[in-house]
Order: C-alpha cells, then sequence, then structure tokens
C-alpha cells in the first residue's frame, strides 16, 4: 500500500472551519491525556478553565481584554503571511508602540481626552511602524531575511524598555516610585474608556474596527488585489506591473503599525503605563498563532484570538484548584500542542491521502 | 506498513474515549467525596500571591513555608492557595481581582510591585484584608508587612569579613531600590565591626530571580578579586558560582547550606509562618485591623541562618553577642557614626538612623564599592 | 583562588557562555543548510535542559544525562521535521509552535524540581601543557570537556559540510530541492536527518546550561532566551560552523560584560545597550551580506523556509 498526497483541486468551504476546529479538539484531547498521564483531573480542568473564561461575566470580560491585543498582533501577522512575508516582529513593534504611546500620553494627558486618545493611538501606530521601517527597508530592496531582522529587533526593543524603565529614571519612569522602578501614569484623559467596572476598554471596539478595516483593505481594494496576486503568484505579480518592493514595504510597514496599536491599546487601555512585565508576554508570538489557526482569515482571527485570550486567562485559575494545583504552564502546553495540530490538519484542506494499491517492496 | 490505518485509529480513538471515561468517572468521585467533607463552619479563604515560584529555595519558598505553618496550624478553620509567577505592575491586578472574587478575604501579596494594583483592588473590595509584603502604602482593608533585614544582614557581614582572606566581599544585588540599598550597607556595616578595611563591591542585576543572571553577576564578582559574596537574589546560583572555585557564601531567604555546603558561610532570611498565623486568627476573631508591621530577629520575622561550623570561635562569639544586642534592643544595624561613600556623615556618633531614613536610604556607606543608578 | 588577571577570567567565563551557542547554532546551520529553519530552537534547548537535569539527578551520570538531553532535543526536532517537511506546514510557525510548546513543557514536567540542584556534574579538565601557555592557556585549555568536545562537533561539522559528498550534495538540497532531486538525492531524507541532527545539537546546548553554567533547574531562567540568540548566531557566523565558535565566544563576552564592567566600576554603557549588541551585529551582518551583490549567495541557502514538493515545480 503506498499513501501518496495529491494536491486538492478546490478547497470545500467546510474544511476551513472544520479542520481549525478539529484541531483545537485534538489538542484538548492529548493535553487531556498528557494532564492524566501527569496525574492530573483532566475534566476538572478544563472545567475550570471554561469556567473562569468563558461562563461569568467577568470571566468573558477577562477573555476579551485579554483577546484585544491578540487580535491586533494577529492582523498584523496575518497581512504580512499573505503576502509570503514572514514577519515575527510584532511583539518587538508591540514594544514600540507601548514606548511611543505612553511617552505621547504622558507628555499630552493634561489635555482633552478628545486630543488626547488620538495622540497615544497614532503615536502607537507610528511606533510600530518606526520599528518595523528598517527590516521592511532591508526587505524590500536587499533582500535581507525579514524573519531574522524582525526576530533580532524584537530583543533590541525589550532591551529598551527595560532600560527605560529599570536602567535608568527616563522620563517614562515614575519619578514618585522609588522604591521600585515603574512606568510613569498616564493622565486619566488619555484612558482608553472601559466599559463598566469591566477591564473591556475601547481597544477592543478599535480591535474590531481594524479587522473589518483590513477585511476591507483585502478583499475590496485595489491594494488587496495586488496583495493577493503576490502572495499567490510571486512571479506573475512580477511581469504584471506590481510594483514588489513598494508592494513589499507598505505590507510590512501596515503590519508594524497595527502590532504598534497593540502596544497603544494596552498602554492606554489596560496598564496607564509603560508596563514591562505586562507588554513581555509574548503577546506578538501569540498573535501569529492566533493568524495561523485563523488561516489568515481576519475574522476567524477574531474568534480564535478569543478563544486564545480565555486559555491564557484560565491559566492563573488553574494554580488556585486546591488540591488539584496544575501548573500554569499547561495552558502554554496547550496553545503549542493545538498550534502544532492545525498545522498537520492544514495539510488535509490542501491536499487528499491518496492510497494506492500497489505493493512496494521497501519502505 | 501492512497494518490497516482504519483499525489503528479505531485503537487510538478508543484509547483516548477510555481516558476521558475514566477521567470523568475519577472526577465525579472526587467531587462527591469532597461534598460529604463539606463542613458546617465557613473556612476562611486565605490567598498568596507569589513573583516566584515555591521551589526557588529563596523568597518565594519561605513565604510558602509560612503558608504551610499557617495551614498546619489553623487546620480545617482556614482553606489556602498560591498563585504563582504572577508579574509585578499593573500586570498583576488581575490576578488579586480574580482571587476576590473567587472568595478569598485575605490576600498576601509578596512582592513590592504588587503594591498600586493591590492598592486598586482593595478599594473595589472593601470587605477583603490584603496584605502586602515591603510596601508603603496602606487603605482600611490593607496593611503591610516587612522586617528588619538588615539585622540579619549585618550579623552577615560579620561572618563574611571572618572568613575572608582579602578582605573583598562581593554582593550580587536585584535592584538598586532602598530595601536592597540598605541591606547591602547593613553588611559592609557589619563587615567592617569584624574587619575595618573590609570592602563590598556590588554588581546589580535587575532582576529578582534569574538563576543564569545571578551566576554570571556572581563570576565576575569572583574574577574581581572577592573572595566571600552575598546576594540580594531569590537563587542559589551565586553560592554555586562561589563553590566552584572555592570562594565562600552568604546565602539569602531559607538555609541554602545544602545547595553549596563548602562555600556556606551562614545568611540572612526569614520566617512568616507565626505573623500569617496570627493574621489569619485576627481575620477569623474580627480583631483585623489594618497596620504597618515591622518585624525583627527579636519576634522572629528575621533569621540568622548559621554561622557555618568553620567560622571561627571568636567570630561567631561575636556574630551571637551583636544578634543578643538587637535582639535586646541595646544596639541597631544602623548606629553612627555612619559616613557615606563620599566621606559625608549620615548618621552621627550616638545617633541611629531613624525608620523613615532605612526606609528611603539611596547612599552606599564608605566602604562599598559600587553605584546606585539614579 | 587562581592569580589569573580579571581579563583573562573574563574571557575564559565567555567561553562558558559561549558554549551551549556553539551547540546550538551548529545545530541551526545544519538544519538550515539542509534549507529548514528552525524556530523552535528554544524550546528544543529548554526540554533539552530539564531531561538532562531529570536524567542526571536519576543516573547520577552527567554524560548519560548530556546524551538524553541531546535526545529529547531530537525528538522535538522530530516533530519538527515531520510537520515542517512531509505535512509541508509554514517552517516559521511550526518553530514558534515549538518553541511555544517546550517552553510550556519543559516548566511543567519542571515544575516539581524547580529550584532543585543538580547532584552531579563535569568539571574543568585541564589540558596539560597546553593549559600553561599564559594568556592563551588559562582561557582555552581549563575548561570543561564539553567545551572541547563543542570544538570537536565544529570540526567535525566544517568538514561534513565542506568535504564530505553528502555535505556538499546537501548544498543542492538547501539551495535548489529540485536540482536535487534530479541528481537522485532524497530532499525529504536528507531533511529530515538534518533537522533531527540540529535538534539534537540544540538539546546538547540545553545539557550544557543545565550541567555547566546553572546547575539548578528554573523555569525562568535556565536558557534564558539563548535559543533565538543561537539563531541569531548561524546568521552571524553566515552559515559555517567553524566561524559559530568565534561569534558564540563574542556573543559570550557581551553576555559576560555588563557584570565584568560593573565589578571593576565601569559604567559607560548601560548593560542594556550591551545586551543588545548581539542582536544589533547580527543584523547589520546579515544586512552587509544580502546588500553586497557579490555576497548574496554567500549566505543563506536559497531555499531556506520553503517546503520541497516534488511534483509541483
Amino acid at each position: 500500500m503506498k499513501i501518496s498526497l495529491e494536491r486538492r483541486g478546490a478547497v470545500k468551504s467546510w474544511h476551513l472551519i472544520g479542520v481549525p476546529l478539529l484541531s483545537v479538539i485534538f489538542g484538548t484531547l492529548v493535553g487531556g491525556l498528557f494532564l492524566e498521564v501527569t496525574g492530573h483531573n483532566a475534566i476538572l480542568v478544563f472545567k475550570t478553565m471554561s469556567q473562569t473564561s468563558y461562563t461569568t461575566l467577568y470571566g468573558i470580560g477577562d477573555t476579551l481584554a485579554a483577546a484585544t491585543p491578540l487580535i491586533f498582533t494577529a492582523l498584523a501577522a496575518l497581512v504580512a503571511f499573505r503576502v509570503n512575508l514572514y514577519s515575527i516582529g510584532a511583539e518587538g513593534q508591540l514594544f514600540a508602540g507601548g514606548i511611543f504611546a505612553s511617552g505621547v500620553g504622558i507628555a499630552v494627558g493634561t489635555s482633552s481626552s478628545a486630543l488626547a486618545i488620538p495622540a497615544v493611538l497614532i503615536a502607537g501606530i507610528v511606533g510600530g511602524m518606526v520599528w518595523m521601517t528598517l527590516p521592511a527597508l532591508f526587505r524590500a530592496w536587499f533582500g535581507t531575511s525579514e524573519i531574522i531582522t524582525t526576530l533580532m529587533f524584537n530583543f533590541v526593543a525589550l532591551f529598551l524598555m527595560r532600560y527605560l524603565i529599570y536602567g535608568s529614571s527616563t522620563y517614562w519612569r515614575d519619578p514618585t516610585s522609588t522604591n521600585f522602578p515603574q512606568g510613569k501614569k498616564l493622565d486619566q484623559n488619555a484612558w482608553l474608556p472601559r466599559f463598566g467596572t469591566q477591564s473591556i476598554h475601547w481597544g477592543l471596539v478599535l480591535a474590531l474596527v481594524a479587522t473589518v478595516g483590513i477585511w476591507f483593505l483585502l478583499r475590496k481594494t485595489r491594494f488587496g488585489y495586488q496583495m493577493k496576486v503576490l502572495g499567490d503568484a510571486p512571479n506573475a505579480a512580477r511581469y504584471s506591473g506590481v510594483p514588489v518592493k513598494r508592494m513589499t514595504f507598505t505590507v510590512l510597514i501596515i503590519s508594524g503599525g497595527l502590532a504598534g496599536l497593540a502596544g497603544a491599546s494596552e498602554v492606554a487601555g489596560r496598564a496607564h503605563a509603560l508596563d514591562p512585565n505586562g507588554l513581555a508576554i509574548g503577546l506578538g508570538y501569540a498573535g501569529i498563532i492566533v493568524a495561523t489557526l485563523a488561516r489568515l482569515n481576519p475574522f476567524g482571527a477574531v474568534i480564535i484570538a478569543i478563544g486564545f485570550g480565555g486559555l491564557q486567562n484560565s491559566a492563573s485559575a488553574l494554580q488556585s484548584l486546591g488540591t488539584e494545583s496544575v501548573p500554569s504552564a499547561i495552558a502554554t502546553t496547550l496553545q503549542g500542542l493545538i498550534l502544532l495540530l492545525a498545522l498537520a490538519g492544514e495539510l488535509f484542506v490542501r491536499y487528499r491521502l491518496k492510497v494506492s494499491k500497489r505493493v512496494e517492496v521497501s519502505v | 506498513m501492512e497494518i490497516p490505518l482504519k483499525r489503528r485509529a479505531l485503537a487510538v480513538v478508543a484509547g483516548v474515549t477510555a481516558v476521558l471515561l475514566a477521567a470523568c468517572s475519577s472526577s465525579s468521585s472526587s467531587s462527591t467525596a469532597a461534598e460529604e467533607a463539606a463542613p458546617a463552619v465557613e473556612k476562611l479563604k486565605v490567598a498568596f500571591v507569589y513573583i516566584g515560584v515555591p521551589g526557588d529555595a529563596g523568597w518565594t519558598y519561605m513565604h510558602d513555608q509560612g503558608r504551610l505553618e499557617m495551614e498546619a496550624a489553623l487546620g480545617d478553620q482556614i482553606e489556602t492557595t498560591a498563585v504563582e509567577n504572577v508579574p509585578e505592575g499593573p500586570a498583576g491586578k488581575k490576578t488579586f481581582e480574580d482571587l476576590a472574587r473567587q472568595g478569598y478575604k485575605l490576600i498576601f501579596g509578596t512582592s513590592f510591585g504588587y503594591m498600586d494594583p493591590m492598592l486598586e483592588v482593595a478599594a473595589a473590595y472593601p470587605d477583603v484584608k490584603f496584605m502586602h509584603a515591603t510596601g508603603y502604602k496602606t487603605a482600611p482593608n490593607m496593611g503591610t508587612y516587612f522586617g528588619a533585614a538588615e539585622e540579619a544582614r549585618f550579623l552577615a557581614g560579620m561572618i563574611a569579613a571572618s572568613v575572608s582572606k582579602s578582605g573583598r566581599l562581593g554582593y550580587v544585588a536585584a535592584f538598586p531600590i532602598p530595601e536592597v540599598v540598605r541591606g547591602i550597607n547593613a553588611f559592609e556595616l557589619g563587615a567592617q565591626a569584624i574587619n575595618p578595611k573590609a570592602t563590598t563591591k556590588v554588581v546589580w542585576t535587575s532582576t529578582w530571580y534569574d538563576p543564569t543572571i545571578e551566576s554570571k553577576a556572581a563570576q565576575s564578582l569572583l574574577n574581581a578579586g572577592a573572595d566571600v559574596l552575598a546576594q540580594h537574589q531569590d537563587s542559589p546560583a551565586t553560592g554555586q558560582a562561589a563553590e566552584e572555585v572555592g570562594a565562600r557564601w552568604l546565602s539569602y531567604n531559607s538555609n541554602m547550606q545544602s545547595l553549596a555546603p563548602k562555600a556556606w558561610a551562614g545568611g540572612p532570611g526569614w520566617d512568616w509562618g507565626p505573623f500569617y498565623i496570627a493574621q489569619a486568627k485576627a481575620v477569623i476573631d474580627g480583631t483585623w485591623k489594618s497596620e504597618q508591621y515591622y518585624g525583627n530577629m527579636k519576634d522572629g520575622m528575621v533569621k540568622l541562618f548559621g554561622p557555618a561550623e568553620d567560622v571561627p570561635a571568636d567570630a561567631a562569639a561575636a556574630v551571637k553577642a551583636a544578634q543578643d544586642a538587637f535582639i535586646a534592643g541595646t544596639a541597631a544595624p544602623f548606629d553612627g557614626p555612619i559616613l557615606d561613600q563620599a566621606g559625608k556623615t549620615q548618621v552621627a556618633q550616638g545617633a541611629t538612623a531613624p525608620m523613615d531614613a532605612l526606609m528611603s536610604m539611596q547612599y552606599f556607606v564608605k566602604g562599598v564599592q559600587g553605584t546606585i543608578a539614579k | 583562588m587562581t592569580q589569573e588577571s580579571v581579563l583573562i577570567l573574563t574571557l575564559a567565563g565567555a567561553i562558558g557562555t559561549g558554549t551551549p551557542l556553539v551547540f546550538a547554532a551548529i545545530g541551526g546551520v545544519i538544519s538550515e543548510r539542509a534549507g529548514v529553519i528552525n524556530l523552535g530552537m528554544e524550546g528544543m534547548m529548554l526540554i533539552g535542559a530539564v531531561t538532562t537535569f531529570l536524567v542526571v539527578n536519576k543516573t547520577g551520570s552527567p554524560l548519560l544525562g548530556f546524551i538524553a538531553g541531546g535526545i529529547a532535543g531530537a525528538l522535538l526536532a522530530l516533530i519538527h521535521a515531520t510537520l515542517a517537511i512531509s505535512l509541508r506546514a509554514n517552517q516559521i510557525v511550526c518553530g514558534l509552535a515549538l518553541t511555544i510548546f517546550g517552553t510550556g513543557l519543559a516548566s511543567f514536567i519542571g515544575k516539581p524540581i524547580e529550584g532543585a540542584g543538580l547532584e552531579k556534574s563535569f568539571s574543568k579538565l585541564k589540558i596539560p601543557f597546553l593549559s600553561d601557555i599564559p594568556a592563551v592557556g588559562p582561557v582555552l585549555f581549563k575548561q570543561d570537556g564539553l567545551v572541547y568536545f563543542s570544538w570537536f562537533v565544529a570540526l567535525l561539522a566544517s568538514l561534513y559540510l565542506n568535504r564530505t559528498r553528502t555535505g556538499l550534495s546537501l548544498r543542492a538540497v538547501g539551495e535548489n530541492p529540485a536540482t536535487a532531486d534530479a541528481m537522485g538525492l532524497s530532499v525529504v531524507r536528507m531533511r529530515y536527518a538534518h533537522v533531527i541532527i540540529g535538534g539534537l545539537l540544540a538539546g546538547f546546548g540545553g545539557s550544557y546550561v543545565i550541567l555547566r553554567i546553572v546547575p539548578a533547574w528554573s523555569q525562568a531562567g535556565t536558557t534564558n532566551g539563548i535559543g533565538w540568540i543561537a539563531l541569531a548566531l548561524v546568521v552571524f557566523a553566515s552559515w559555517r560552523p567553524l566561524r559559530v565558535i568565534g561569534g558564540a565566544y563574542l556573543f559570550g563576552v557581551a553576555l559576560q560584560a555588563n557584570f565584568a564592567l560593573q565589578a571593576k566600576g565601569i559604567t559607560v554603557i548601560p548593560a542594556e545597550f550591551l545586551a543588545m549588541l548581539p542582536y544589533l551585529l547580527t543584523v547589520v551582518i546579515l544586512v552587509v551580506l544580502t546588500a553586497n551583490r557579490r555576497t548574496r549567495g554567500a549566505g543563506a541557502p536559497a531555499a531556506l523556509g520553503l517546503p520541497f514538493v516534488r511534483d509541483e515545480r
């Protein structure tokens, strides 16, 4: 018996939803198996996870708040990935966005909200774009791998952020907090308003607007059409007059701006200061996972981001399970597992297994 | 490969189903057991929020020991939980909110950076009592607690100077904040009590707990000629680095002797248990009130582990005498005269540094080599 | 205590710091030469480290622990190979997923041993005569056996890639898999083998951290992001194993310099800027390599990151 792969002519629509769904189910099963093997009560763990994140009002609020930055970073990833630009720099661009946004926020916070909030958000976008500029230029004109450059810039941004808060008494650092280095708080006028007492803030609305915006860009504009051509058939694009270098640069810069906006939204909506601990938790990398699971679809990204937000959220609740205390690392392990299975499942969307009866002598 | 795919797939599915069924049955049995055991009196739910993990043998470990002491002492009157790896700053706020919502009525936050988030959550949950270690902000339902580690650090400095051949001591320190600066100064003053020429070289790591970084920092001090190291860090990496080259080491937090037995000479540490028990009792009795508790060697919150057996007897006796004086209240680590690095008098002859000066200390005493980043 | 100068001691320390990078980055070179980029290195190193810890404390044998760490890394690499080669998944995403999975799994497995000490390890070996050479001796020849082993691995890798038939044909696999396929090479088999060897070496890197740098397991700090630095080093060394050694020690100095300078009382550059250096240098090198027309092809394998599908090209 010989098994080979054959490309599917057309991808059936149920595959698009079915495969990610199956990955999540399989990931949960394998994760559950793993929990049982290591002596934990898998059902209780999953029950607690869903209870803390999806069934209570607070839980849903926290989950949506956690999903907000993930939506932005997932959009950042999917825009670039669609044209085969594998930027993994959302992490660093998010830090840069946070640095710019908090910098501007501290400066203009005392003016009216109508001025301060847009200023903070724009600063975040600019910060993310600035951080992407060099990798984008290098990629577009020299062909320098954006994978490596964006990754390297992530670390540079991380250390810059640590320098601003821990390593010096800069403008960003709270001068009144002499006992422990902390970011200076933005004035209340620069905060993104919250929904009641919930932790959800207007960043979520912004993320949804950005989602629609990106969908529109991809589907309804000439630019989006050119992106599709460039993504599907780079050589054909070149010959059909798509300005490849300019497109490459622009797409990467848009991606950077979206990631920067994630940083601004975290600063203005959640932490209200430059908070290295709250930003440096892998939001950028998680965005790539979300985008991939969503098959680079903006609306899919929103749904997956909410799922992942809940997963992250529930990690701390697992620890207070009393005797059943489960290491919070299970959330990370599950994320990785689900993604790995989704990647494997992806194959069956694009290809079909062909089993031929021909018997081979060797394997 | 001739095994039919279908049969294998079936086997896998069967296996998974079996495990799930087992999981279901085990969970249902455990939940009924819990219901049967449900006590008539409502337990006080106590939560601990940790910056690291209890296994670190350091700061978090000692707090968790205190939690376990509390469980042992109060038995079924209380129920405790611990949440670990909670980041400082705004990012930690969610954890405190979660715990308050889950019905925890007494919540201990054991890292300085939890101060503002705890204060915010305390305001939103007035019926929950919050106790914050190492901080200074309070509310009607939020108090602080800490202890005079400087007493034990002074003694550690005495031990260090007595086992040092060169009089060049090294100090691996986390952040340039008053708590750490105070400890370094006390250590140097203690060392000078044995060897007036002793110096302490300081290296900052910008982290409380990162063994790799702590280890590199320790090595650089050893390379620069220090033969005894002390630390304001949570891992034993400094000691392990000292052990490797035959240097000596003063640990911190817990008794870390077993982690670098040849290097270990002693070390300051904590015992949080009695305080935690008293706090829980006060909440149960309804006598709890917000306060700024500052423990010391007298009430046992601050401890000195060691000195190790090979510390010279006369030095050990001097350490013991100084400890007795601290406990009796006849002496304090920051008794004058104390000069800073520039030679300026910070505490006059015959005076003792007052509490607020200790809490905001931002200078190094003469004999410390290093700078406090502004 | 030794009487060596601070500089020599710092350089000797930098070699220790650089050694896990040597292992992991050579692993990266081998895998990338076959056309498969491995962003899962950090995860593989962590899994390698935690496995080494468990095996050493179980068996009392540092050697067994070292080998087991390598095998654990190789197993994770097998997942990478399966997904990226057979299932044609996106290598970038797949590597990231492995790092996330590996980090989570390592902290999960490592939970009970958090902070516990390693019971047994290798110690330093003085090489007779060579270690007596002034300056060079104490820096290079008073290290532990694994440092010498890492040199051997680098040499072996260099000879393999440049002097053997398989090694040379590997280039074709990484540069132009269709041609390699036409030449009768099994692109799939070659890629599998080299990705797994890459994982083995990354696992060794993680093992070295636990055996020689910090003899205690800590989920937060054990590899401390050096898997990513190793990835940078692959580029920094322009995919050449022997250059990896130099680069690794240079990075080692950069990682060590902050504390050495502080201990000397020198505060010229903030620590954070020193820490940025390896990353910035990597970008500069990569840009210079690619911007220059003559060296453009000299660096990265042309088919890096692309899956190979025979009937579609």
